[in-house]
Formats: structure tokens, C-alpha cells, sequence
């Protein structure tokens, strides 16, 4: 390697010296023959200074025309001034003459490597421009983060004019994808690979990361070259990463934001659909229940009463269900909005007495509450389904003489609400999975009328939104006992 | 029971009208079942109905538009019933001038019930109301500023008197909580609201009311408050 690279370069040398002595020596021909034609021989020292300005302009750097200056001054010292063929002078002028000659030949020689060096640079740069504004043009047309990568390793691949590779992790799953560009080839190979095919390509090679420390792309690869021509198209790869990356980030962000707005447009048709379902099964189902009931009261026999009052029960029953469906769906969603006002307990609680009253039977239900009026700022429709949906649910676990107990208290910041009942209690095993949607006591599966699960889920959601919690236990006694607290704000203290 | 008295049914589903229709004709009441907005303000005003039950999902215009128009040449009472359940919606059904609000489905005792006491209250002369209140053992004299109870007065403050008379003198009808703050009070602010529940609190002990087996006032959580004097 090293040894080819000095052989280049003496072949480099021996081809500037080459160039530099055929034009000296054109030189000296042309002076020869204007001193035998008889022209003055100063006419030979503008040849010489010429000769220099070509070497300067055809070999590269300061040396070969400085050189070629003092073989002009020896050339015209030996060949044209007196004595001839000899490095004396005898006239003083001479000496003026080839050190004016010497000086002005090392000048121009100098001004021309310098300029021709200046240009070489502004042109080099020029390139440079075009290639990075070709490579930022067709990043800007890739779309998606793959096509970029492709992009990419053909950009890379045409500018340093070798095969590039390019290893992306793929985000959905934890493969990895190859671009291949091979120089000279304009199709990109892209394959799936592992691992370890990723050690493989990357060894031995140049290997330069795509993003930063949280957000890694992936990696390119590119041989590593010696030419100096390739060194110096190197210098251009950290400016093309860097915009391969933004080509990247921004490829990344609009895939984030078609996707979020995907889900956005998927959210919004659900929440249409859940409204024209809520409404549109409310209103069958309010057709069945109030037919039903005018049945109730309208027929004759006995049993087709009773099939009347069945249909009506299942109705009223499914119309739970759907509520709660609803409600929940509202919840998930976080559609879930609090209006809230300052509230009265006594209102809320004995609207929700009165409320379960309908569907308790023979159960007693018996309510405490402070004799002083206890505001609080709640959302009161919302509430009041909480203490309607634990009463009802204390109504499902008791017997048809049961006892449920409503009371509240209140302590230092919080209102405390204390269902409890006389029934069966809470099974140990059932406790963790109380306020889960979907969960439904063991006792209870199976039996029909047994609800899907929701009720406390909601209780849980609501009573969570008002800044608030709720605990289940069993009664010493037997029975099971629920209580939640809510906070109680400045802007409604108590009275 | 027979009663030349007329309900204008106006729903655009047909099973949900043909049982308010069979309930009501099972207590001889008359009826007029529409489907949609236009007719009901036609009728409203040609054969002026005694009460109008009113859906809010009409086909050819909102229910709270026909509110609106009804209520700028009649004073006829007004019960919505609705498959929507948005607090706001009730509020505004209310405010526009509807004089109480079921959400479907509902109980058809329950829109009975809340019927009847409509009914009794526009039977009375509109004259009346500066005299005195009788319902059964609570009785308010509107002259003397005195409310009876179980025939013992009962001492109310100037502004307990005032919204309970707004209450009396609306029986059936569900009084939002801005409307009476906005009657009793003039011009209020925000903290009103609160001050409007415990006025509401201490007129219930006055009562020796329990909310939940309200005999005369009948809390609408989120919404306002109805007297009721079945």
C-alpha cells in the first residue's frame, strides 16, 4: 500500500519534471534561434520568463517554477551573456538583467501557482455546492423514512464513488433493514437482516451513526479510502449525515403525525357512532318499556301481566346496560367533563334514595346525614350515579328484607359517603378485581340478570375525576361496606 | 274518570307515541299525535291544546325552536321528553319556557304523575295566585306573607317566602337554578348558587321535608327544583 503510494507519487514527480524540461527546452530553442537570426538577445529573456509562466500554469505547486526560474537565469547566464559558455559575466548590465530576470521569473511563477490554486479551490467548492444541493433536493423528495435511507446510499455512493451501505432498525419489530448501493449501479438492494449479517457488512469499514443518543436511525458504512481525491469528498459525508438525519426527523414526525391523525379521525367516528347508537337504542328501547307498561295495567289476566311486567323488567335492565356502556365509553375516552357546582349532600343523597327506592323491594334503606347543610362542589349528576350505582349494587347482594345504610361525614378537608349493607359481603378473592371493568363476582356468573361488570368501574372513574378515592370492605358483622371521599374546596366550605 | 281535556302528542316514533297515546286515552283524556315541528305549531295554534308533550329530536326542526315559537303566543304547558341526556339541553329546553323534562325512556306513571299536578295547576284562574295556596297540609297566604303547616305558622324569612311562592306558583314546572336566581334575586353572581341551596336546606326544615320522600319539593340534581303537590 505505502509502497504504491510512493510510486504513484514519483510518477507524479517524474511527470512534472518532464513537463518542465520540455518546456525549458522549447524555450531554449526559441532563444537560440532568435540570437542566430540576429536579434537582440535581451529578446531570449521575455522567452525565459515566458517559459517559467508555462511551467507554473501546467505543474503543480510553488517548487516546479521556482525551479525553473534558476535554470532560465543559469540557461541565459551560460548560453547568452558574455563570456559564452561560461557562468562569469563580464558585463555589469547582465548581472542587472538575470537578477531582474531571476526575481520576476520566481514572481510570476509564485502569482500563477497561487492563482491556479485559487481556482482550483473556488472550483472544487462549486462542485461541492452541487452535490450537496443535489443530494439535499432529492432528500427532500424521498417520502418515508426508508426511501430516505435509499436516498441516502445512493447519494453517498455516486459522491465518493464506492459502494455504500446503509442498516436501519425497523421500529415495529426488532428486525433490521440493509440498503445496498453498489458503485456504478443505480438499483438499491434492500434486504432483512440479523445481528449478526449486521457485524458482517460493518466490519472493516467506516461506520458513521444516523441520529443522536434518543433517537437512533441506524448506521451507514463506508470503505475506507486513501485517495486524496476521496479524502477530500470525505470531508463533505458529515454535512450529508446531518441532512439525511432532518430528512429523517421530518420523515419520522409526519409518519407520527399521520398515524396520530388516523386515530384522531377513528376516535371521532366512534364517538359519532356510540352517540347515533345511544340515541338510537334509547329510544326503541323507551318504545318497548313504555308499551310494556301500558300493557301492565291494560290486560286482563294475570299471566299476560306478568309476560308484560317480564318484558319491562329485561327492558329496564338492558337500558342499564346500555347507560353504563356509554358511560364508560364517555370515561375511556376522556370525554368525561365535570360541571361542577356547589352542591347541597342532602339534595344528592336523598335523590339517590329516592332513586333506589323504586328497585329495592321490602329492603329498609336508611340515610344519615349531617343536620347542618353540607355544600360541596361536585358535578351532582355524576354523583348522584355513583351513590345510585353502589345502592343498586348493595340492592343486588342483600336479601329481599335487607338493610342498606347511607352515611356521610365529614373530616378535616374531605366529605366522606359510606354505603353499607347486610347482604353477603365481598368474597377475599374478588376484592383486587372489584372496580375492574368486566369483572363480575364468581356467585354471580352465570345467572342472567348478573350485569357485565361496569357499575364500580364507573363509581371508580367518576369519584377519581371529582380528586377523590373509594375502598371496599367487609363488615365485621357481615355485609359489605363502600366508602369514598370527596376533597372538599375552598369555594365550598362548610355552612 | 272523563275529562273533555286535549294532549298534543308531538313524536316522530311511532311506538313511543302510540303508547303515550293508548296511556292517556286509558284515562279519557283527548289526543292529537303529530310527527313533526310545523304541524305542532299549526295545531298549537289553531286548536290550542290543554298540554303538549314534546320530543326534542324532531325531523324538520329542533324541539327547543318550537319552545321558542310556542312560547311567543301561548302559554301552554309544555313537557319534553327526550332520548338525549345532556344536562345542558335540559337546561336550555327549560329556560326557553318547556315546563318540565323526561329523559327516555321513562316510567309512564312517572309522566302521568308529573302530567296530573301540570294539569291541576292550569285548571286554576291565573287570579288566584295573589290569594292563598292550599295543598294538603301546607297552606301560603300570599297577602299575609304566612305559611301554615299541619295549622301551626310557621316563621319564613322575606327571601325563603319569596322563593317558596315562586315554587308554589309553579307547581309541576321544574324552576332551574338560574331562573329562580334570577327572579328571586334580580341580578346575581356565581356565589348565589350556593346561597340558593341553603336558602333551599332551611326551607326544607321549615317543612320538615326529607329529600328522599320529598312531599312538596323535589330536587332535579344539576338542574333546579319542582313543587309537586300530588
Amino acid at each position: 500500500m505505502i509502497k504504491q503510494i510512493i510510486f504513484r507519487n514519483l510518477g507524479s514527480v517524474f511527470k512534472q519534471l518532464l513537463i518542465l524540461i520540455s518546456i525549458f527546452a522549447s524555450a531554449s530553442l526559441i532563444a537560440f534561434f532568435i540570437k542566430n537570426i540576429g536579434f537582440p538577445v535581451i529578446n531570449a529573456v521575455v522567452v525565459y520568463v515566458l517559459s517559467v509562466l508555462l511551467v507554473a500554469r501546467f505543474t503543480r505547486g510553488y517548487f516546479y517554477g521556482i525551479l525553473a526560474s534558476f535554470f532560465c537565469m543559469a540557461s541565459y547566464n551560460f548560453f547568452f551573456t558574455q563570456p559564452y559558455y561560461t557562468f562569469n559575466v563580464y558585463d555589469k548590465s547582465d548581472i542587472i538583467t538575470i537578477s531582474v530576470m531571476l526575481i520576476a521569473s520566481i514572481l510570476i511563477s509564485t502569482l500563477t501557482s497561487k492563482l491556479l490554486h485559487a481556482s482550483k479551490i473556488a472550483a472544487d467548492r462549486e462542485s461541492q455546492t452541487n452535490m450537496l444541493y443535489l443530494i439535499t433536493s432529492s432528500l427532500a423528495k424521498a417520502s418515508g423514512v426508508s426511501d430516505v435511507a435509499a436516498v441516502s446510499v445512493q447519494c453517498l455512493s455516486n459522491l465518493l464513488d464506492t459502494d455504500v451501505l446503509c442498516i436501519m432498525s425497523v421500529e415495529s419489530d426488532n428486525s433490521m433493514s440493509l440498503f445496498q448501493a453498489r458503485k456504478g449501479d443505480r438499483r438499491i438492494q434492500i434486504n432483512e437482516v440479523d445481528n449478526k449479517q449486521v457485524e458482517e457488512y460493518s466490519s472493516g469499514k467506516k461506520v458513521i451513526p444516523i441520529g443522536d443518543t434518543n433517537n437512533q436511525y441506524g448506521i451507514i458504512c463506508i470503505p475506507i479510502v486513501s485517495s486524496q481525491e476521496s479524502q477530500e469528498r470525505e470531508k463533505l459525508v458529515p454535512a450529508i449525515i446531518m441532512q439525511i438525519q432532518s430528512a429523517m426527523d421530518r420523515e419520522k414526525f409526519s409518519e407520527e403525525k399521520k398515524i396520530v391523525k388516523i386515530e384522531m379521525e377513528h376516535e371521532k367516528f366512534r364517538g359519532n357512532l356510540l352517540r347515533a347508537i345511544s340515541h338510537d337504542l334509547r329510544t326503541p328501547l323507551a318504545g318497548i318499556s313504555g308499551t310494556a307498561e301500558v300493557l301492565m295495567s291494560n290486560l286482563e289476566k294475570e299471566d299476560d301481566r306478568n309476560l308484560a311486567e317480564g318484558i319491562f323488567e329485561e327492558t329496564n335492565w338492558l337500558t342499564q346496560m346500555v347507560e353504563n356502556i356509554l358511560s364508560l365509553t364517555k370515561i375511556e375516552e376522556g370525554r368525561l367533563v365535570l360541571r361542577k357546582q356547589p352542591e347541597a349532600i342532602e339534595e344528592v343523597v336523598g335523590e339517590a334514595v329516592k332513586h333506589a327506592r323504586k328497585f329495592a323491594g321490602q329492603r329498609e334503606i336508611i340515610s344519615d346525614i349531617p343536620e347542618d347543610v353540607l355544600l360541596l362542589s361536585m358535578d351532582g349528576k355524576l354523583i348522584l350515579q355513583v351513590l345510585i350505582n353502589l345502592i343498586d349494587n348493595a340492592i343486588k347482594h342483600t336479601l329481599p328484607d335487607g338493610i342498606i345504610q347511607i352515611k356521610v361525614h365529614t373530616d378535616k378537608n374531605r366529605v366522606w359517603f359510606r354505603v353499607a349493607d347486610n347482604g353477603s359481603g365481598i368474597k377475599p378473592g374478588d376484592m383486587p378485581y372489584l372496580f375492574d371493568s368486566f369483572f363480575v363476582a364468581q356467585e354471580n356468573k352465570g345467572s342472567s340478570r348478573s350485569g357485565i361488570g361496569l357499575g364500580l368501574s364507573i363509581v371508580r372513574a367518576i369519584v377519581q375525576a371529582h380528586g377523590g378515592r373509594i375502598f371496599a370492605e367487609n363488615d365485621k358483622n357481615g355485609g359489605a361496606i363502600f366508602r369514598f371521599y370527596l376533597p372538599v374546596k375552598e369555594s365550598a366550605g362548610d355552612e | 274518570m272523563n275529562d273533555d281535556r286535549l294532549f298534543l302528542i308531538v313524536e316522530d316514533d311511532k311506538q313511543i307515541r302510540s303508547f303515550i297515546r293508548a296511556s292517556l286515552e286509558n284515562k279519557n283524556y283527548k289526543t292529537i299525535c303529530v310527527t313533526t315541528g310545523m304541524e305542532a305549531l299549526n295545531i298549537i295554534a289553531a286548536t290550542p291544546p290543554d298540554i303538549v308533550i314534546l320530543d326534542l329530536g324532531l325531523p324538520d326542526m329542533e324541539g327547543i325552536e318550537v319552545i321558542r315559537r310556542v312560547r311567543s303566543y301561548s302559554l301552554v304547558p309544555i313537557i319534553v321528553v327526550s332520548a338525549r341526556d345532556l344536562d345542558r339541553e335540559k337546561t336550555d329546553a327549560l329556560d326557553a319556557g318547556a315546563d318540565d323534562y323526561l329523559t327516555k325512556p321513562f316510567s309512564i306513571n312517572e309522566l302521568l304523575a308529573r302530567l296530573r299536578v301540570i294539569l291541576r295547576r292550569s285548571g286554576v284562574p291565573a287570579s288566584d295566585t295573589t290569594e292563598s295556596f292550599h295543598s294538603g297540609d301546607l297552606v301560603v297566604d300570599m297577602d299575609k306573607h304566612q305559611v301554615y303547616l299541619e295549622g301551626k305558622e310557621i316563621h319564613f324569612t322575606p327571601m325563603e317566602f319569596k322563593i317558596l311562592v315562586l315554587l308554589v306558583k309553579n307547581p309541576g314546572k321544574v324552576l332551574t337554578h338560574s331562573y329562580i336566581l334570577r327572579v328571586v334575586w334580580g341580578s346575581y353572581l356565581d356565589s348565589d348558587a350556593q346561597s340558593l341551596r341553603v336558602f333551599m336546606a332551611n326551607i326544607r326544615r321549615k317543612l320538615h321535608e326529607d329529600p328522599s320522600t320529598p312531599r312538596f319539593i323535589i330536587t332535579e340534581v344539576g338542574i333546579g327544583y319542582r313543587f309537586t303537590d300530588e
